[in-house]
Protein backbone atom coordinates (compact mmCIF):
# COMPACT_ATOMS: atom_id res chain seq x y z
CA UNK A 1 0.00 0.00 0.00
CA UNK A 2 1.48 3.11 -1.11
CA UNK A 3 0.87 6.25 1.20
CA UNK A 4 -0.09 9.10 0.64
CA UNK A 5 1.88 11.90 1.32
CA UNK A 6 0.49 15.63 2.28
CA UNK A 7 2.87 18.35 1.12
CA UNK A 8 0.30 21.21 2.31
CA UNK A 9 1.18 22.86 6.04
CA UNK A 10 4.25 21.12 6.32
CA UNK A 11 7.45 22.71 6.41
CA UNK A 12 11.38 21.51 6.87
CA UNK A 13 11.49 23.53 9.89
CA UNK A 14 8.49 22.00 11.35
CA UNK A 15 9.80 18.75 10.27
CA UNK A 16 13.58 19.27 12.07
CA UNK A 17 11.83 20.26 15.34
CA UNK A 18 10.30 17.52 15.63
CA UNK A 19 12.74 14.66 14.08
CA UNK A 20 15.43 16.27 15.98
CA UNK A 21 14.65 15.95 19.51
CA UNK A 22 13.80 12.26 19.05
CA UNK A 23 16.52 11.42 16.89
CA UNK A 24 19.00 12.61 19.19
CA UNK A 25 17.55 10.50 21.87
CA UNK A 26 17.94 7.83 19.64
CA UNK A 27 21.28 8.76 18.46
CA UNK A 28 22.64 8.72 22.07
CA UNK A 29 20.60 6.03 23.83
CA UNK A 30 20.05 3.43 20.96
CA UNK A 31 22.95 3.71 18.13
CA UNK A 32 25.84 4.61 19.78
CA UNK A 33 25.29 2.25 22.89
CA UNK A 34 24.95 -0.44 20.01
CA UNK A 35 28.00 0.57 18.18
CA UNK A 36 29.76 0.69 21.67
CA UNK A 37 30.22 -3.02 21.60
CA UNK A 38 32.31 -2.83 18.65
CA UNK A 39 34.38 -0.48 20.40
CA UNK A 40 35.53 -2.77 23.17
CA UNK A 41 35.62 -5.69 20.94
CA UNK A 42 38.96 -4.34 19.61
CA UNK A 43 40.40 -3.45 23.52
CA UNK A 44 42.08 -5.59 25.63
CA UNK A 45 42.27 -5.86 29.18
CA UNK A 46 45.84 -6.01 30.94
CA UNK A 47 45.98 -6.26 34.82
CA UNK A 48 42.49 -6.41 35.61
CA UNK A 49 42.14 -3.07 33.88
CA UNK A 50 40.26 -2.18 30.28
CA UNK A 51 43.62 -0.93 28.38
CA UNK A 52 42.12 1.14 24.83
CA UNK A 53 44.71 -0.06 22.54
CA UNK A 54 43.51 -1.76 18.79
CA UNK A 55 43.35 -5.46 18.89
CA UNK A 56 41.70 -8.77 17.20
CA UNK A 57 42.40 -10.66 20.59
CA UNK A 58 39.14 -11.17 21.41
CA UNK A 59 37.49 -12.57 18.31
CA UNK A 60 40.74 -14.66 17.80
CA UNK A 61 40.07 -16.29 20.76
CA UNK A 62 36.45 -16.96 20.06
CA UNK A 63 37.93 -18.95 17.18
CA UNK A 64 40.38 -20.38 18.50
CA UNK A 65 39.68 -21.61 21.91
CA UNK A 66 36.92 -24.67 20.65
CA UNK A 67 34.71 -23.40 24.10
CA UNK A 68 33.06 -20.50 22.56
CA UNK A 69 32.10 -21.97 19.16
CA UNK A 70 30.68 -25.05 21.02
CA UNK A 71 28.60 -22.83 23.46
CA UNK A 72 27.25 -21.21 20.41
CA UNK A 73 26.30 -24.09 18.89
CA UNK A 74 24.49 -25.16 22.53
CA UNK A 75 22.35 -22.04 22.62
CA UNK A 76 21.46 -22.28 18.72
CA UNK A 77 20.27 -25.59 19.14
CA UNK A 78 18.35 -24.63 22.46
CA UNK A 79 16.95 -21.74 20.23
CA UNK A 80 16.21 -24.03 17.78
CA UNK A 81 14.29 -26.13 19.86
CA UNK A 82 12.80 -23.72 21.94
CA UNK A 83 11.05 -22.27 18.37
CA UNK A 84 10.00 -25.62 16.84
CA UNK A 85 8.28 -26.68 20.33
CA UNK A 86 6.29 -23.68 20.53
CA UNK A 87 5.88 -23.03 17.34
CA UNK A 88 3.84 -26.56 17.02
CA UNK A 89 2.18 -26.14 20.93
CA UNK A 90 1.29 -22.58 20.19
CA UNK A 91 -0.26 -22.84 16.75
CA UNK A 92 -3.51 -24.71 17.86
CA UNK A 93 -3.24 -22.60 21.11
CA UNK A 94 -3.55 -19.15 18.68
CA UNK A 95 -5.91 -21.18 16.14
CA UNK A 96 -8.32 -22.06 19.19
CA UNK A 97 -8.77 -18.68 20.36
CA UNK A 98 -9.25 -17.26 16.98
CA UNK A 99 -12.15 -19.47 16.51
CA UNK A 100 -13.61 -19.00 19.92
CA UNK A 101 -16.71 -16.61 19.98
CA UNK A 102 -17.80 -14.18 22.28
CA UNK A 103 -16.35 -14.52 25.86
CA UNK A 104 -14.66 -17.72 25.47
CA UNK A 105 -12.34 -15.80 22.99
CA UNK A 106 -12.24 -12.73 25.49
CA UNK A 107 -11.10 -14.82 27.94
CA UNK A 108 -8.35 -16.92 26.11
CA UNK A 109 -7.03 -13.80 25.08
CA UNK A 110 -6.44 -12.37 28.55
CA UNK A 111 -4.35 -15.79 29.89
CA UNK A 112 -1.84 -15.55 26.83
CA UNK A 113 -1.62 -11.65 27.51
CA UNK A 114 -1.20 -12.28 31.46
CA UNK A 115 1.99 -14.58 30.73
CA UNK A 116 3.38 -12.09 28.38
CA UNK A 117 3.30 -9.67 30.84
CA UNK A 118 3.87 -11.17 33.88
CA UNK A 119 7.68 -10.38 35.37
CA UNK A 120 10.29 -12.67 33.62
CA UNK A 121 11.93 -13.44 36.86
CA UNK A 122 9.19 -14.39 38.74
CA UNK A 123 7.99 -16.88 35.86
CA UNK A 124 11.43 -18.46 35.83
CA UNK A 125 11.16 -18.27 39.75
CA UNK A 126 8.15 -20.39 39.16
CA UNK A 127 9.47 -23.08 37.46
CA UNK A 128 12.52 -23.43 39.81
CA UNK A 129 9.93 -23.81 42.08
CA UNK A 130 8.26 -27.04 40.03
CA UNK A 131 11.50 -28.60 38.82
CA UNK A 132 13.97 -27.96 42.04
CA UNK A 133 15.17 -31.12 44.07
CA UNK A 134 13.14 -30.14 47.16
CA UNK A 135 10.32 -28.93 44.08
CA UNK A 136 7.07 -29.83 43.27
CA UNK A 137 7.62 -32.17 41.38
CA UNK A 138 9.85 -34.24 43.07
CA UNK A 139 7.50 -33.93 45.50
CA UNK A 140 4.63 -34.97 43.87
CA UNK A 141 6.40 -38.09 42.53
CA UNK A 142 7.46 -39.06 46.40
CA UNK A 143 3.59 -38.42 47.42
CA UNK A 144 2.29 -40.48 44.74
CA UNK A 145 4.94 -43.43 45.74
CA UNK A 146 6.63 -43.40 42.14
CA UNK A 147 9.95 -42.49 43.99
CA UNK A 148 11.75 -42.61 47.42
CA UNK A 149 14.59 -39.68 46.96
CA UNK A 150 14.18 -36.63 44.91
CA UNK A 151 15.34 -36.75 40.99
CA UNK A 152 17.94 -34.42 40.28
CA UNK A 153 17.21 -34.62 36.82
CA UNK A 154 14.47 -32.00 36.36
CA UNK A 155 16.87 -28.98 37.26
CA UNK A 156 20.57 -27.64 36.60
CA UNK A 157 20.11 -29.38 33.04
CA UNK A 158 19.91 -28.09 29.33
CA UNK A 159 16.47 -29.83 29.19
CA UNK A 160 15.53 -27.36 31.99
CA UNK A 161 16.82 -24.08 30.33
CA UNK A 162 14.91 -25.48 27.00
CA UNK A 163 11.53 -26.19 29.49
CA UNK A 164 11.52 -23.34 31.02
CA UNK A 165 12.22 -20.90 27.76
CA UNK A 166 9.37 -22.99 25.76
CA UNK A 167 7.17 -22.07 29.02
CA UNK A 168 8.11 -18.65 29.18
CA UNK A 169 7.99 -17.20 25.45
CA UNK A 170 5.21 -19.15 24.58
CA UNK A 171 3.17 -16.55 24.95
CA UNK A 172 5.40 -14.50 22.09
CA UNK A 173 4.48 -17.37 19.54
CA UNK A 174 0.70 -17.71 20.29
CA UNK A 175 0.79 -13.39 19.98
CA UNK A 176 1.50 -12.83 17.01
CA UNK A 177 0.15 -16.27 15.22
CA UNK A 178 -3.36 -14.96 16.41
CA UNK A 179 -2.74 -11.52 15.05
CA UNK A 180 -1.99 -13.32 12.11
CA UNK A 181 -5.33 -15.17 11.88
CA UNK A 182 -7.51 -12.46 12.77
CA UNK A 183 -6.27 -10.39 9.86
CA UNK A 184 -7.30 -12.95 7.49
CA UNK A 185 -10.80 -11.70 5.90
CA UNK A 186 -13.46 -13.43 6.41
CA UNK A 187 -14.41 -13.07 2.74
CA UNK A 188 -11.28 -15.44 1.68
CA UNK A 189 -12.88 -18.40 4.02
CA UNK A 190 -16.40 -17.90 3.09
CA UNK A 191 -15.22 -18.19 -1.01
CA UNK A 192 -13.15 -21.15 0.02
CA UNK A 193 -16.14 -22.90 1.47
CA UNK A 194 -18.31 -21.64 -1.41
CA UNK A 195 -16.26 -23.34 -3.97
CA UNK A 196 -16.72 -26.68 -2.09
CA UNK A 197 -13.91 -26.82 -0.14
CA UNK A 198 -13.66 -28.97 2.89
CA UNK A 199 -12.65 -27.79 6.34
CA UNK A 200 -9.20 -28.95 6.45
CA UNK A 201 -8.67 -27.91 2.79
CA UNK A 202 -9.97 -24.85 3.78
CA UNK A 203 -7.18 -24.22 6.83
CA UNK A 204 -4.37 -26.00 4.59
CA UNK A 205 -4.73 -23.55 1.66
CA UNK A 206 -6.11 -20.55 3.17
CA UNK A 207 -5.95 -20.54 6.56
CA UNK A 208 -2.55 -21.53 7.39
CA UNK A 209 -0.26 -19.82 4.13
CA UNK A 210 -1.99 -16.32 5.55
CA UNK A 211 -1.14 -17.27 8.78
CA UNK A 212 2.58 -17.42 7.60
CA UNK A 213 3.76 -13.87 8.44
CA UNK A 214 2.22 -14.16 12.12
CA UNK A 215 4.55 -17.77 12.28
CA UNK A 216 7.80 -15.63 11.04
CA UNK A 217 7.41 -12.95 13.24
CA UNK A 218 6.62 -15.63 16.49
CA UNK A 219 9.31 -17.90 15.95
CA UNK A 220 12.00 -14.57 14.79
CA UNK A 221 10.15 -13.43 18.72
CA UNK A 222 11.30 -16.43 20.43
CA UNK A 223 14.39 -17.88 18.68
CA UNK A 224 16.28 -14.10 19.11
CA UNK A 225 14.95 -13.81 22.97
CA UNK A 226 16.00 -17.72 23.60
CA UNK A 227 19.47 -16.91 22.03
CA UNK A 228 20.01 -13.55 24.06
CA UNK A 229 18.51 -14.72 27.77
CA UNK A 230 20.78 -15.21 30.71
CA UNK A 231 18.69 -15.38 33.23
CA UNK A 232 17.41 -19.08 32.27
CA UNK A 233 20.75 -20.38 32.49
CA UNK A 234 21.75 -19.04 35.09
CA UNK A 235 18.73 -19.73 37.52
CA UNK A 236 17.97 -23.34 36.35
CA UNK A 237 21.07 -24.03 33.90
CA UNK A 238 23.31 -25.30 36.20
CA UNK A 239 26.98 -26.07 34.77
CA UNK A 240 25.68 -28.13 31.99
CA UNK A 241 23.71 -25.51 31.18
CA UNK A 242 26.25 -22.61 30.32
CA UNK A 243 24.63 -20.47 26.81
CA UNK A 244 27.42 -18.45 25.68
CA UNK A 245 24.65 -15.58 26.57
CA UNK A 246 25.39 -16.91 29.83
CA UNK A 247 29.37 -16.57 28.87
CA UNK A 248 28.74 -13.23 28.57
CA UNK A 249 27.49 -12.19 31.85
CA UNK A 250 30.14 -13.94 33.45
CA UNK A 251 32.51 -11.56 31.27
CA UNK A 252 30.42 -8.30 32.14
CA UNK A 253 30.69 -10.02 35.69
CA UNK A 254 32.93 -11.08 38.10
CA UNK A 255 35.33 -12.28 35.10
CA UNK A 256 35.24 -8.67 34.55
CA UNK A 257 36.61 -9.32 31.10
CA UNK A 258 34.01 -6.64 29.23
CA UNK A 259 35.97 -6.16 25.74
CA UNK A 260 35.85 -10.77 25.57
CA UNK A 261 32.09 -10.05 26.74
CA UNK A 262 31.77 -7.43 24.02
CA UNK A 263 33.06 -9.39 20.83
CA UNK A 264 31.19 -12.25 21.88
CA UNK A 265 28.09 -10.29 21.76
CA UNK A 266 28.95 -8.51 18.84
CA UNK A 267 28.91 -12.30 17.49
CA UNK A 268 25.67 -13.12 19.22
CA UNK A 269 24.09 -9.65 18.25
CA UNK A 270 25.19 -9.95 14.47
CA UNK A 271 23.04 -13.83 14.46
CA UNK A 272 20.15 -11.55 15.95
CA UNK A 273 20.09 -8.98 13.57
CA UNK A 274 20.01 -11.18 10.75
CA UNK A 275 17.26 -12.98 11.80
CA UNK A 276 15.39 -9.97 12.59
CA UNK A 277 16.08 -8.28 8.96
CA UNK A 278 15.09 -11.45 7.61
CA UNK A 279 12.17 -11.72 9.14
CA UNK A 280 11.35 -8.29 8.26
CA UNK A 281 11.88 -9.28 4.47
CA UNK A 282 8.58 -11.46 5.03
CA UNK A 283 6.68 -8.78 6.55
CA UNK A 284 7.14 -10.10 10.08
CA UNK A 285 6.97 -6.39 11.83
CA UNK A 286 3.70 -5.88 10.60
CA UNK A 287 2.47 -8.91 12.57
CA UNK A 288 3.74 -7.83 15.91
CA UNK B 1 -17.65 -33.87 -4.36
CA UNK B 2 -14.59 -35.30 -5.24
CA UNK B 3 -12.23 -35.26 -2.63
CA UNK B 4 -8.69 -33.60 -3.94
CA UNK B 5 -6.77 -33.08 -0.64
CA UNK B 6 -3.28 -34.63 -1.22
CA UNK B 7 -1.77 -36.98 1.32
CA UNK B 8 0.06 -34.47 3.50
CA UNK B 9 -2.75 -32.31 4.21
CA UNK B 10 -4.87 -35.69 5.36
CA UNK B 11 -1.79 -36.19 7.64
CA UNK B 12 -1.87 -33.02 8.95
CA UNK B 13 -5.45 -33.02 9.44
CA UNK B 14 -5.27 -36.27 11.29
CA UNK B 15 -2.35 -34.76 13.54
CA UNK B 16 -4.25 -31.38 13.30
CA UNK B 17 -7.59 -33.43 15.13
CA UNK B 18 -6.03 -35.43 17.59
CA UNK B 19 -3.44 -32.74 19.09
CA UNK B 20 -5.04 -29.56 18.31
CA UNK B 21 -7.25 -28.96 21.07
CA UNK B 22 -4.62 -31.24 23.52
CA UNK B 23 -1.43 -29.02 22.53
CA UNK B 24 -2.96 -25.86 23.06
CA UNK B 25 -4.41 -26.65 26.52
CA UNK B 26 -1.03 -28.35 27.60
CA UNK B 27 0.63 -25.16 27.37
CA UNK B 28 -1.58 -23.39 29.15
CA UNK B 29 -1.62 -26.07 31.86
CA UNK B 30 2.19 -25.52 32.11
CA UNK B 31 2.04 -22.00 32.16
CA UNK B 32 -0.26 -21.61 34.45
CA UNK B 33 0.18 -24.52 37.48
CA UNK B 34 3.95 -23.22 38.74
CA UNK B 35 2.11 -19.66 38.80
CA UNK B 36 -0.93 -21.07 40.70
CA UNK B 37 2.03 -23.04 43.10
CA UNK B 38 3.35 -19.83 44.03
CA UNK B 39 0.23 -18.27 44.99
CA UNK B 40 -0.69 -21.78 47.19
CA UNK B 41 2.84 -21.84 48.59
CA UNK B 42 2.67 -18.21 49.71
CA UNK B 43 -0.47 -18.38 52.00
CA UNK B 44 1.07 -22.14 53.76
CA UNK B 45 2.53 -21.69 56.68
CA UNK B 46 5.06 -24.20 56.10
CA UNK B 47 8.78 -22.85 55.51
CA UNK B 48 8.82 -25.90 52.82
CA UNK B 49 7.15 -25.92 49.61
CA UNK B 50 5.35 -29.31 49.53
CA UNK B 51 2.49 -30.99 49.56
CA UNK B 52 0.50 -31.94 52.06
CA UNK B 53 -0.25 -28.27 53.13
CA UNK B 54 0.07 -27.53 56.40
CA UNK B 55 -2.07 -24.55 57.97
CA UNK B 56 -3.15 -21.32 55.93
CA UNK B 57 -1.73 -18.07 56.81
CA UNK B 58 -0.43 -14.60 56.57
CA UNK B 59 2.52 -14.64 57.81
CA UNK B 60 4.53 -14.67 54.69
CA UNK B 61 2.86 -11.34 53.52
CA UNK B 62 2.91 -9.71 56.78
CA UNK B 63 6.86 -10.00 56.93
CA UNK B 64 6.85 -8.89 53.02
CA UNK B 65 5.04 -6.04 54.71
CA UNK B 66 7.89 -5.54 57.63
CA UNK B 67 10.36 -5.47 55.10
CA UNK B 68 11.64 -1.97 54.18
CA UNK B 69 14.07 -2.89 51.89
CA UNK B 70 10.69 -4.35 49.97
CA UNK B 71 8.70 -1.67 50.49
CA UNK B 72 11.60 0.77 49.27
CA UNK B 73 11.93 -1.24 45.89
CA UNK B 74 8.44 -1.47 45.19
CA UNK B 75 8.52 2.53 45.63
CA UNK B 76 11.37 3.08 43.01
CA UNK B 77 9.23 0.51 40.41
CA UNK B 78 6.75 2.65 40.63
CA UNK B 79 8.40 5.77 40.30
CA UNK B 80 10.59 4.49 37.50
CA UNK B 81 7.31 2.89 35.50
CA UNK B 82 5.59 6.28 35.63
CA UNK B 83 8.09 8.34 34.56
CA UNK B 84 9.19 5.95 31.79
CA UNK B 85 5.50 6.06 30.93
CA UNK B 86 5.67 9.78 30.39
CA UNK B 87 9.16 9.71 28.85
CA UNK B 88 8.06 7.53 26.21
CA UNK B 89 5.08 8.89 25.14
CA UNK B 90 6.92 12.11 24.91
CA UNK B 91 9.81 10.44 22.58
CA UNK B 92 7.01 7.51 21.06
CA UNK B 93 4.44 9.90 19.90
CA UNK B 94 6.52 12.38 18.32
CA UNK B 95 8.55 9.40 16.36
CA UNK B 96 5.19 7.95 15.02
CA UNK B 97 3.75 11.36 14.11
CA UNK B 98 7.23 12.69 12.31
CA UNK B 99 7.09 9.23 10.70
CA UNK B 100 3.24 9.86 9.53
CA UNK B 101 3.40 13.28 8.87
CA UNK B 102 6.90 13.58 6.56
CA UNK B 103 8.33 11.41 4.22
CA UNK B 104 12.53 11.65 4.42
CA UNK B 105 15.65 9.60 4.12
CA UNK B 106 16.42 6.80 5.90
CA UNK B 107 12.77 6.69 7.32
CA UNK B 108 12.71 2.95 6.98
CA UNK B 109 15.89 2.73 8.98
CA UNK B 110 14.87 5.04 11.19
CA UNK B 111 11.68 2.83 12.20
CA UNK B 112 13.38 -0.03 12.58
CA UNK B 113 16.11 1.48 15.03
CA UNK B 114 13.08 3.28 16.84
CA UNK B 115 12.22 -0.71 17.68
CA UNK B 116 15.14 -2.83 18.10
CA UNK B 117 15.28 -2.28 22.01
CA UNK B 118 12.02 -4.22 21.48
CA UNK B 119 12.72 -6.70 18.85
CA UNK B 120 16.58 -7.26 20.62
CA UNK B 121 16.62 -9.64 23.82
CA UNK B 122 17.09 -6.96 26.81
CA UNK B 123 20.53 -8.22 26.82
CA UNK B 124 21.75 -6.64 23.81
CA UNK B 125 20.42 -3.10 25.36
CA UNK B 126 21.48 -3.34 28.72
CA UNK B 127 25.17 -4.22 28.18
CA UNK B 128 25.27 -1.16 25.30
CA UNK B 129 23.46 1.23 27.74
CA UNK B 130 26.35 -0.26 30.53
CA UNK B 131 29.19 0.35 28.28
CA UNK B 132 27.33 3.62 26.95
CA UNK B 133 27.61 4.49 30.70
CA UNK B 134 30.57 3.90 32.18
CA UNK B 135 32.47 5.42 29.19
CA UNK B 136 30.39 8.36 29.01
CA UNK B 137 31.28 7.92 33.20
CA UNK B 138 27.34 8.41 33.93
CA UNK B 139 27.33 6.46 37.31
CA UNK B 140 24.42 3.66 37.63
CA UNK B 141 21.69 4.81 39.45
CA UNK B 142 17.64 4.87 39.27
CA UNK B 143 18.56 7.58 36.44
CA UNK B 144 20.37 5.05 34.11
CA UNK B 145 17.26 2.39 34.48
CA UNK B 146 15.19 4.88 33.61
CA UNK B 147 16.75 5.55 30.61
CA UNK B 148 16.93 2.15 30.02
CA UNK B 149 13.12 1.87 30.45
CA UNK B 150 12.39 4.71 28.48
CA UNK B 151 14.59 3.04 25.49
CA UNK B 152 12.89 -0.06 25.47
CA UNK B 153 8.97 1.52 26.11
CA UNK B 154 9.14 4.02 23.46
CA UNK B 155 9.58 1.00 21.03
CA UNK B 156 6.31 -0.03 22.47
CA UNK B 157 4.42 3.32 22.43
CA UNK B 158 5.57 4.01 18.86
CA UNK B 159 4.67 0.43 18.14
CA UNK B 160 0.50 1.02 19.04
CA UNK B 161 0.77 4.78 18.29
CA UNK B 162 2.19 3.96 14.44
CA UNK B 163 -0.60 1.40 13.75
CA UNK B 164 -3.26 3.51 15.18
CA UNK B 165 -1.60 6.28 12.30
CA UNK B 166 -1.48 4.12 9.32
CA UNK B 167 -5.31 3.24 9.69
CA UNK B 168 -6.53 6.88 10.50
CA UNK B 169 -8.43 8.91 7.64
CA UNK B 170 -5.57 10.96 6.38
CA UNK B 171 -8.91 13.34 5.28
CA UNK B 172 -9.12 14.24 8.76
CA UNK B 173 -6.12 15.80 8.92
CA UNK B 174 -5.68 16.91 5.15
CA UNK B 175 -9.17 18.94 6.17
CA UNK B 176 -7.03 20.58 8.57
CA UNK B 177 -3.97 21.91 6.70
CA UNK B 178 -6.29 22.69 4.06
CA UNK B 179 -8.43 25.18 6.39
CA UNK B 180 -4.77 26.52 6.81
CA UNK B 181 -3.67 24.82 10.35
CA UNK B 182 -0.69 24.37 11.17
CA UNK B 183 1.66 20.84 11.96
CA UNK B 184 1.30 21.53 15.60
CA UNK B 185 -2.13 22.82 15.55
CA UNK B 186 -3.13 19.80 13.37
CA UNK B 187 -1.35 17.44 15.57
CA UNK B 188 -3.66 18.99 19.30
CA UNK B 189 -6.37 19.32 17.55
CA UNK B 190 -6.89 16.68 14.90
CA UNK B 191 -4.36 13.66 15.29
CA UNK B 192 -4.02 13.75 19.28
CA UNK B 193 -7.55 13.40 20.15
CA UNK B 194 -8.18 10.44 17.55
CA UNK B 195 -5.23 8.11 18.29
CA UNK B 196 -6.49 8.40 22.46
CA UNK B 197 -7.00 4.85 22.27
CA UNK B 198 -3.79 4.22 20.75
CA UNK B 199 -2.16 6.87 23.68
CA UNK B 200 -3.72 4.65 26.86
CA UNK B 201 -2.94 1.11 25.61
CA UNK B 202 0.77 2.41 24.74
CA UNK B 203 0.82 3.83 28.23
CA UNK B 204 -0.80 0.80 29.97
CA UNK B 205 1.48 -1.45 28.35
CA UNK B 206 4.66 0.60 28.97
CA UNK B 207 4.01 0.65 32.51
CA UNK B 208 3.49 -2.89 32.56
CA UNK B 209 6.41 -3.65 30.84
CA UNK B 210 8.90 -1.17 33.06
CA UNK B 211 7.16 -2.59 36.03
CA UNK B 212 8.20 -5.65 35.38
CA UNK B 213 11.82 -4.66 33.57
CA UNK B 214 14.34 -7.55 34.67
CA UNK B 215 17.01 -8.25 31.91
CA UNK B 216 17.80 -4.56 30.75
CA UNK B 217 17.66 -3.44 34.65
CA UNK B 218 20.29 -5.76 35.65
CA UNK B 219 22.92 -4.07 34.10
CA UNK B 220 22.02 -0.40 34.46
CA UNK B 221 21.31 -0.68 38.10
CA UNK B 222 22.89 1.40 40.77
CA UNK B 223 22.87 0.37 44.74
CA UNK B 224 18.86 1.07 44.74
CA UNK B 225 17.10 -1.51 43.74
CA UNK B 226 13.70 -2.46 41.68
CA UNK B 227 11.47 -5.10 42.48
CA UNK B 228 12.27 -7.29 40.07
CA UNK B 229 16.09 -6.93 40.95
CA UNK B 230 14.89 -7.37 44.42
CA UNK B 231 13.74 -10.74 43.90
CA UNK B 232 16.26 -11.96 42.17
CA UNK B 233 18.57 -11.05 44.81
CA UNK B 234 16.45 -12.96 47.57
CA UNK B 235 16.38 -15.78 45.01
CA UNK B 236 20.45 -16.03 45.35
CA UNK B 237 20.07 -15.36 49.31
CA UNK B 238 19.19 -17.62 51.97
CA UNK B 239 15.43 -19.02 50.77
CA UNK B 240 12.43 -18.02 52.59
CA UNK B 241 8.88 -18.25 51.99
CA UNK B 242 8.69 -14.71 51.80
CA UNK B 243 9.42 -14.57 48.13
CA UNK B 244 7.04 -16.42 47.39
CA UNK B 245 4.89 -14.08 48.86
CA UNK B 246 6.55 -10.96 47.04
CA UNK B 247 6.37 -13.30 43.26
CA UNK B 248 3.08 -13.85 44.22
CA UNK B 249 1.91 -10.19 44.48
CA UNK B 250 3.69 -9.12 41.44
CA UNK B 251 2.02 -12.04 39.68
CA UNK B 252 -1.21 -10.43 40.84
CA UNK B 253 -0.18 -6.91 40.07
CA UNK B 254 0.56 -7.75 36.58
CA UNK B 255 -2.71 -10.05 36.34
CA UNK B 256 -4.62 -6.84 37.59
CA UNK B 257 -3.06 -4.31 34.97
CA UNK B 258 -3.80 -6.73 32.12
CA UNK B 259 -7.13 -7.87 33.15
CA UNK B 260 -7.62 -4.22 33.34
CA UNK B 261 -5.81 -3.20 29.80
CA UNK B 262 -7.65 -6.13 27.37
CA UNK B 263 -11.03 -4.78 29.23
CA UNK B 264 -10.33 -1.41 28.27
CA UNK B 265 -8.59 -2.93 24.33
CA UNK B 266 -12.04 -5.09 24.32
CA UNK B 267 -14.33 -2.55 25.19
CA UNK B 268 -13.44 -0.21 22.45
CA UNK B 269 -13.43 -2.60 19.94
CA UNK B 270 -16.78 -3.81 20.11
CA UNK B 271 -18.05 0.03 20.84
CA UNK B 272 -16.44 0.62 17.86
Amino acid sequence: MKKKTIVSGGSKLEMFSLLGPTSLWILFFVVLPILMFVVYSFWVVRNQMIVREFSFKNYIRFFTNPMYPTLLLRSLVIAFGVTGTTLVFGYPLALKIYRSKGRAKAILYMLILIPLMTSYIVRIYTMRLVLGSNGVLNNLLMVVGLIDEPLQIFLFNRFAIFLTLCVILSPFMVMPVFTSLEKIPKSYIEAAHDLGSSELQTFWRVIFPNSLPGVIAGSMFIFVLSLGDFLTPILVGGKQGTTLSKVIQVNFGFAYDWPLGAALSVILLSISMTVILVSNRFGALREV
Amino acid sequence: MIDKTTVPERIGHFFGKLFSPGFGFILLVITYVPMILVIVFSFNESIIAAFPLERFSLVWYRELLADASILGAFRNTLLIAVAAVAGSLVIGVSAAFVLHRFHFRGARIYQVVILLPFLLPGIFTGLALLLFFAFTGIPKSLFTVLIGHVVFCTAVVFKTVAARLMVMRRSLEEASYDLGATTAQTFFRVTLPNMRTALITGSLLAFVLSFDETLITFFVIGAQLTLPLKIWGMMRAQFTPVVHALAATIFLISTLLVVVFSRFILGRETAR
